[in-house]
């Protein structure tokens, strides 16, 4: 470090840092929307490849003649859906094993603190075991379809077909004896809490708030699961779908394994509703047109931690999951269950080839189409672009904010202690201070909850959203309303901010950083909207300027950066216009999921509510505190 | 409960049959129809020779196989058992087998006293000669896998030294990842007297073996005596058995079969060896029900205490050119449903996720209405699999702790020995009692791990042995007599059934460094992070006021190493002495100081160099 020990070359880089943070910030700024584009371009991403050996997609002769059988199993089930309240567990028990599988059900019920009173959830999970005769029960394949009735099946798309077409698969599978590793056909009910119930009792992990009856059947350690969403025969193209809870994804292997099999059975595989690109479209301006907004779907998704179809449940148990949805077509004649069936039929073969694991390949990846990938090596890029710019300002703040007065006197001794060093005694308190508030706000939900919803009459997500906007508004006005200290010196209520907005930056830069190597798409996202507006804030003295940098910064606070978030999906996804319409369907969008993270980190461990408690609300109300520091001379 | 733990100790000694001739060779067949459409196959070739090999060394071997009894003979070995099996005996779905095994390979075996060798030299080498032998990784086995089982593997055979029956002299091991093909079936058959040239062994055939449903192979020898009761001598017992269990149901779309579907051979002749040759086919009620046909009839049905047999002499069936085909033919057709699981079965698995810790649980269900069941259960687990004994917890369904008489746990060393854990449990009648023990994964070496180290590490499966109140459900009374025939008649002892069950072996996932790419990327990115911290550190710690002189030169240090121009090097200290006096007067911080270590002794704070320059200032004044 013989730079870093010079005084010159301290002087030189200080004087640099101090000189171009602004222009320097500003150009990283745009660099990385530029960044973003250029890796989502055909250009820069790359083509998929299948990097595990042993899976061999779609080598086999398959198998599968007919689907002669699903009509009538799926004609049944929506005579049976009719009749019955609940789901036909068993008539589904009976059909597994009239197939000659080991047949096994659970009983789950849910209660949390935020359950209105009379909605008690309860349903059963239906599976079934195709015990692989080359191996002694140790590793297992699940094959799951969600059962849906009723207004579920209504918002997300009928599934019996898709029960159907995994009996009429069961039949085939079971005649095979080349099986080496375990089928767990699996039926549930209740969409994720169903899967959670079933997975936590599969890997005897207890919850307090989901109870179910324990298993009596299992096979060994679960390497992949497929989970098929069929709402007809006449299929218009799969959607796949990858991302998972907390943002996580499935091995880049799977889906590319998944893709190749749908194009070799004719079957089109479209991801965000968007399908494999032709040449034509590639070539036109690299393809950004149609990549950028996959990709942008893929990162909203991933950024809102939330579970895209039961697969990503399974991730959390380090388990490799996708779902196969279908999109009916529309159309009144075709039908496609007999090569769906053939895809399915092909993604259990080549998962049954694999020798290892799903280790090779990518875990961490943005797809901007079906056939393209960006590796963690090329995303990082941007962001790393829009953390140095938080880092280097915090750095100009640092240098700016040493007292100027630091010489020594003659004898070794200094008259002036308190002005030698920067103001921590101010600046550390502050930022324990906002992490207590965000630990309260953290653990508040379960208290509004229980003292609000009785006072007041509310239902338990508005008293929930009620309860965390009261502490918002609280814990934020405390600061515009607080006195400023008139003892203090001028310069150094000046020297003040800049310390704590330092602090505000640094942190902010780390905790990014951290939630970047989780889910990338939430610490972009973050970081896209909050850096331009972090980097400007700084307290006025001038009444109009702190007004507007003060509804800056509120714009950008964790509750309206949600809004925001929602409002870009409506935006650019359904082609909403921005109107009072829009805005108020936004409102009620962000009303109605601040609850439904709550609950979802109850039964399902989400994390998206602990990390904007946690990190992203404190990391704010810094910069918030330092742009209301008051009493500055200019 | 003593009672128990002496039933299980010597309840072989009971069994013991009187043999008159020199030496013997019984081949027999039992096919079992299973419920839901399996079908099992046992094959069963025992040699008794009235010999003890030890006592002499000069022996002729007859009928029994000399490459084993040269083993035995060269190793002290007083009792031997391997199996090499493929799939898993479903118990819940099978009821019990002639004779149990766990998925891979095991082997144990009780050492006879021997001055010249000790246990352990005499059971390395025994691993290797069978190693060898079946041509199995038996040579896998050493003291990292091998275990002294106190309660749940005691001598099988007779007996005569109660000394001999202290765990000092039993060593066990299981490699539960081992496979087995017909590499190992190949040297197996060649230990029949018959090879596969004649008889019931010319039903081996390795494809339609191999794709069944399960697949065990296993020798037993062990010493009974020859005569009962008196039991003054003793004779070697050797038993080779092969399970098979099919479903003739899904290949073929049918419930009958005949030996040529299941076994893709017909019969052509007996073992002129053997001094008995028979198909047994249970068609006890509880296994078929009267709708099924026989073709041809066969020799001789027995039915006893609710077994019916019906057997086939091959020799005479096979005389001439006659081919013997057996054909069973089922009135109905198949419709498959839910079975009624046996007394005791057991179901083990894997408790939690994530590679840091883990538990290991295992649901023993007691289906017995009335009658509480001891039973004894041992795991064997490796070094790394770091078990902790304080959290083993046996519950019943209904959350109340279960109390195991008696606990015999042998911790683990590192790379040295396994864990092993064996619990004598009562289970109450009509229950289902959950064991859990909490263990933590070890971190290996990087070169411990194997080369295909992400498909998990094989744990194998934990062993239930238990005494039956009857033999309802079990494919015979007890095999270790002279003939499966009479083992099947064999009225159930009054001490119960005597049998093992082995549970699930587990697939472990160990935290594992990721040897690919990403592994140097993380290598790569953290040195530059540590880099740019360094610098950044630095520049914001570090309040650097003086301005040093340029260092002295590579060349002029190397001179006043040399000791040339060695005066002017001390002129320069000296008047750079100077210097700093009346610089350190004007106090300019950005004047220099010229030390000869310069800024390194200055440490980390600007503050500190300022003192000692002081104090260098006061002593030049």
């Amino acid at each position: 470090m013989g730079l870093m020990t010079s005084p010159k070359a301290q002087k030189v880089i200080s004087s640099f840092v101090l000189k171009s943070y602004r222009p320097l910030g500003i150009l990283l700024y745009l660099g990385a929307f530029v960044a973003i584009l250029i890796v989502s371009s055909n250009q820069f991403s790359a083509n998929t490849y299948i990097s595990e050996n042993a899976l061999l997609p779609g080598l086999v002769d398959r198998q599968y003649k007919s689907a002669h059988d699903v009509a009538g199993y799926s004609e049944h089930l929506d005579t049976l859906k009719d009749l019955e309240g609940g789901i036909p567990s068993a008539w589904l028990e009976e059909k597994f094993q009239e197939i000659g599988l080991d047949t096994y059900s659970q009983n789950f019920s849910v209660s949390h603190p935020f359950q209105e009173a009379d909605g008690k959830l309860t349903g059963i999970n239906v599976f079934a075991i195709l015990r692989a005769p080359r191996i002694a029960g140790t590793e297992a394949v699940v094959f799951s379809v969600p059962y849906r009735q009723g207004q579920t099946e209504i918002d997300l798309g009928s599934t019996s077909h898709g029960i159907a077409l995994m009996f009429s698969l069961a039949k085939l599978f079971i005649q095979q004896t080349y099986w080496s590793k375990d089928i767990i056909f699996l039926i549930v009910d209740k969409e994720n809490i169903g899967a959670q119930a079933w997975l936590e009792a599969y890997h005897e992990v207890s919850s307090d708030y989901i109870h179910r009856s324990p298993l009596h059947g299992r096979s060994g350690a679960i390497m992949a699961a497929v989970n098929l969403e069929m709402p007809d025969k006449r299929v218009d193209h799969l959607d796949i779908r990858i991302e998972g809870l907390n943002g996580q994804l499935p091995n880049l292997d799977l889906f590319n394994m998944v893709v190749k099999l749908c194009h070799k059975e004719g079957v089109q595989p479209t991801f965000h509703g968007e399908g494999s690109l032709s040449y034509h479209q590639l070539q036109e301006f690299f393809g950004i047109k149609y990549t950028s907004k996959t990709m942008l779907s893929n990162m909203l998704r991933q950024a809102s931690g939330k579970p895209y179809g039961i697969h990503g449940l399974f991730l959390r148990y380090g388990v490799p999951a996708i779902t196969l949805h279908g999109q009916p077509s529309g159309s009144t004649y075709g039908d496609q269950t007999y090569s769906v069936g053939c895809v399915m039929e092909g993604i259990f073969r080549s998962i049954n080839n694999l020798l290892e694991r799903f280790h090779q390949s990518f875990f961490f990846y943005v797809l901007p189409e079906t056939r393209k990938y960006v590796s963690i090596g090329l995303y990082m890029i941007p962001v790393g672009m829009l953390l140095v710019i938080p880092t280097l300002q915090g750095l100009a703040l640092w240098f700016l904010s040493e007292p100027k007065n630091s010489k020594p006197d003659k004898d070794g001794t200094s008259s002036q202690s308190n002005d030698k060093f920067r103001q921590h005694h101010y600046a550390i308190p502050t930022f324990i201070g906002v992490h207590v508030c965000g630990v309260l706000l953290y653990l508040s939900p379960e208290f509004f909850v229980s003292s609000f919803s009785s006072y007041f009459g509310l239902s338990s997500g508005e008293a929930l959203v009620t309860g965390l906007a009261a502490v918002f508004t609280g814990i934020t006005l405390l600061q515009v309303f607080n006195k400023s200290d008139q003892q203090e010196v001028e310069d150094n209520q000046e020297k003040k901010w800049m310390l704590l907005k330092c602090y505000a930056l640094v942190w902010q830069a780390i905790s990014l950083l951290a939630l970047s190597m989780i889910n990338f798409s939430l610490a972009f996202l973050v970081a896209i909207f909050t850096i331009p507006v972090f980097a400007v804030c700084r307290p006025y003295n001038n009444f109009i300027f702190s007004v507007l940098n003060k509804l800056m910064l509120l714009l950008v606070s964790p509750p309206l950066l949600l809004c925001l978030l929602i409002a870009a999906h409506d935006i650019i996804f359904k082609g909403h216009s921005i109107s009072l319409n829009t805005i108020a369907n936004v409102g009620s969008v962000a009303m109605g999921s601040i609850p439904s993270a709550v609950i979802d980190q109850y039964l399902f461990n989400d994390w998206t509510f602990a990390v904007v408690t946690l990190v992203l609300f404190p990391s704010w109300q810094m910069f918030w505190i330092s742009s209301s520091v008051k009493g500055l001379d200019n | 409960m003593d009672a128990v733990l002496k039933t299980i100790m010597f309840l072989s000694a009971l069994n013991c049959f009187a043999i008159s001739k020199d030496d013997r060779f019984v081949e027999e067949l039992l096919i079992k129809p299973l419920p839901n459409g399996y079908v099992h196959a046992s094959f069963h070739f025992s040699i008794f020779w009235n010999a003890t090999i030890s006592s002499s060394t000069e022996h002729h071997y007859n009928l029994f196989p000399k490459a084993v009894g040269q083993i035995i003979d060269n190793y002290d070995v007083r009792e031997l058992h391997l199996s090499l099996t493929q799939g898993l005996w479903r118990h819940d779905k099978w009821g019990y087998p002639v004779r149990s095994a766990p998925p891979g390979a095991e082997l144990w075996a009780w050492f006879e006293r021997s001055a010249s060798n000790s246990v352990d030299e005499s059971w390395a080498k025994l691993v290797n000669s069978l190693s060898g032998l079946f041509c199995a990784s038996l040579n896998f086995i050493d003291s990292t896998n091998t275990i002294q089982p106190s309660l749940s593997f005691r001598p099988s055979g007779v007996v005569n030294d109660l000394d001999a029956t202290s765990i000092e002299y039993v060593r066990y091991a299981t490699l539960p990842r081992e496979n087995v093909c017909t590499e190992n079936l190949t040297p197996w058959k060649k230990l029949l007297p018959c090879d596969s040239k004649a008889g019931l062994s010319t039903l081996f055939n390795a494809i339609r073996l191999y794709n069944a449903h399960y697949h065990a192979l296993t020798i037993d020898l062990q010493p009974v005596c020859q005569s009962f009761p008196e039991c003054t001598s003793t004779a070697l017992h050797l038993t080779q058995s092969m399970s098979v269990v099919f479903r003739p149901t899904l290949s073929s779309g049918q419930r009958q079969w005949t030996l040529y579907s299941l076994f893709g051979n017909r019969l052509k002749s007996a073992c002129p060896l053997a001094s008995e040759s028979f198909i047994h086919i249970d068609i006890s009620n509880e296994s078929v029900s009267d709708d099924y046909t026989l073709t041809p009839s066969p020799s001789v049905v027995t039915s006893t205490g609710g077994r019916k047999v019906a057997s086939y002499n091959v020799a005479d069936l096979t005389a001439g050119q006659n081919s013997l085909n057996i054909h069973f033919n089922w009135d109905e057709d198949m419709t498959y449903g839910k079975t009624k699981p046996p007394v005791l079965h057991a179901h083990r698995f894997m408790a939690g996720y994530g590679q840091e810790k883990g538990g290991i649980t295992c649901m023993i269900y007691n289906n017995h209405p009335s009658q509480a069941l001891d039973v004894v259960y041992m795991e064997s687990l490796p070094w790394y699999v770091r078990l902790y004994l304080h959290t083993l917890k046996i519950q019943t369904e209904d959350g109340s702790d279960i109390k195991p008489d008696v606990i015999k746990y042998t911790p683990g060393k590192d790379r040295k020995r396994p864990y092993m854990l064996e619990l004598m449990i009562g289970l109450p009648p009509a229950s289902v009692i959950t064991i859990n023990i909490q263990f933590e994964r070890a971190f290996l070496k990087w070169t411990e791990y194997p080369p295909d180290a992400n498909i998990g590490f094989y744990l194998g499966s934990a062993v239930i042995s238990a005494v039956l109140p009857s033999s309802a459900n079990a494919s015979v009374g007890d095999y270790k007599t002279v003939s499966l025939l009479s083992s099947l008649n064999a009225k159930s002892p009054t001490s119960g059934y005597f049998t093992r069950i082995y549970t699930e072996p587990l697939l472990l996932q160990l935290p594992l460094p990721d040897f690919s790419m990403p592994y140097n990327v993380i290598c790569l990115v953290c040195t530059v992070f540590a880099i740019a911290f360094g610098s950044i550190h630095n520049l914001t710690t570090r309040r650097l006021d003086y301005e040093k002189e340029a260092k002295p030169g590579l060349l002029s240090k190397l001179k006043s190493f040399l000791g040339i121009g060695k005066k002017k090097s001390t002129d320069s200290k000296v008047e750079s002495g100077e210097k700093k006096g009346e610089k350190a007067e004007d106090k300019k911080s950005d004047d220099g100081i010229s030390k000869e270590d310069g800024i390194s002794k200055e440490g980390a704070s600007g503050d500190a160099g300022r003192t000692e320059e002081d104090r260098e200032n006061k002593k030049n004044d």
